[in-house]
């Protein structure tokens, strides 16, 4: 760990010697320097610039601290290193737009380093429960006994005014053969199914798609 | 008198209460039920069954075969040229056996009922 004013001497050798980059001409935009907080001050006081530096570590989201070695992703333009100070590395701003990998923009002697937050599972291939979930062709309704919908997926969108149209239907059905009330319908055809049924004594679900995709409903039915 | 027959061969499974024929329409074609079910009280149910039928043909599903489960009981619903054989039985009833049997007898049944 070094000490701010070892930074300061070896920037100013650097400075000398040449071999550090030109001043830009127009100065770097510095972040707002965080005061220091005060005593007694909660919090949510605090300036925002203190709260979300991006040193910080985040507290939602799938993030890591990263270090990369090699060229670094296409995140955006990584800043590049500015004249040291006696509180450290001052980043350039964010439209520079030079990229990490640019060796002239870099002072010599020093590694490609970046210490950005950044998502490791954005370049993950899909998984394939996910896509599996993708390729579906089965709908789902979940309807209140009285028709209101609650739910509501896949490509079938006349599936809830059919739920609700079905279930009133069979429950007459039932009542003229007879019964208290109808439990469920399934209907297969050639290549699909329809199936209605109560799901709890508040909720009717509504369920269409492929037979080979519903033969688990079919087999609870005993149509297959 | 053969379509009588042939809803009584269905009757030989354990379970099976009764059995009725539905037109595409609606209308009921032909009954083997026990007598607490009205003529009038069934050519309703024959109705709505139909309905719910043509509902699920609209929506693309053209329904071949189905089941309307009760609790208690079950009304399974077969297609065929002329129309819808339904079987009402007991929530016990064996499937398998119901479905080979109502095929045969849907197949069986003639054109003009």
């Amino acid at each position: 760990m070094e000490r701010p004013s070892e930074v300061l001497r070896a920037a100013q050798s650097l400075r000398a010697s040449g071999s550090w980059p030109e001043q830009p001409s127009r100065p770097p935009v510095l972040p707002p320097e965080p005061r220091p907080a005060q005593r007694g001050t909660s919090p949510s006081e605090l300036p925002t610039s203190v709260m979300s530096r991006p040193s910080e570590e985040p507290r939602t989201g799938v993030v890591r601290k990263v270090t990369a070695r090699g060229p670094v992703p296409s995140r955006g333009p990584v800043p590049s290193r500015g004249p040291a100070t006696a509180r450290g590395p001052v980043k350039a701003p964010r439209e520079s737009g030079v990229p990490d990998s640019a060796p002239s923009q870099r002072p010599s002697g020093m590694r490609p380093v970046s210490r950005e937050w950044r998502c490791l599972e954005l370049g993950q291939p899909e998984s394939p429960r996910l896509a599996r979930r993708e390729d579906s062709r089965v709908s789902i309704a979940q309807l209140s006994v009285n028709g209101e919908r609650l739910r509501h997926s896949g490509p079938a969108e006349w599936l809830p005014d059919t739920t609700e149209f079905l279930h009133r239907a069979a429950l007459l059905v039932a009542q003229g053969l007879g019964f208290e009330r109808c439990r469920g319908v399934c209907l297969q055809g050639e290549r699909a199914v329809l199936a209605i049924s109560d799901a709890g004594p508040s909720t009717v679900t509504g369920v269409t798609g492929p037979v080979e995709q519903l033969s688990n409903v079919l087999r609870q039915r005993g149509l297959k | 008198m053969i379509v009588q027959r042939l809803l009584e061969i269905l009757h030989d499974i354990q379970g099976v209460l009764g059995s009725f024929v539905v037109a595409p329409e609606g209308e009921l074609l032909v009954r083997c039920m026990p007598e607490q079910f009205e003529r009038t009280e069934l050519e309703l149910t024959a109705s709505r069954v139909a309905r719910v039928l043509q509902c699920s043909s609209a929506n693309g599903v053209a329904p071949q075969d189905g089941v309307f489960d009760f609790g208690e009981g079950k009304l399974w619903v077969r297609e065929f040229v002329r129309g819808y054989l339904c079987v009402l039985c007991t929530a016990g009833v064996d499937m398998k056996s119901l479905r080979l049997t109502a095929r045969l007898v849907a197949r069986g049944l003639p054109a003009q009922l």
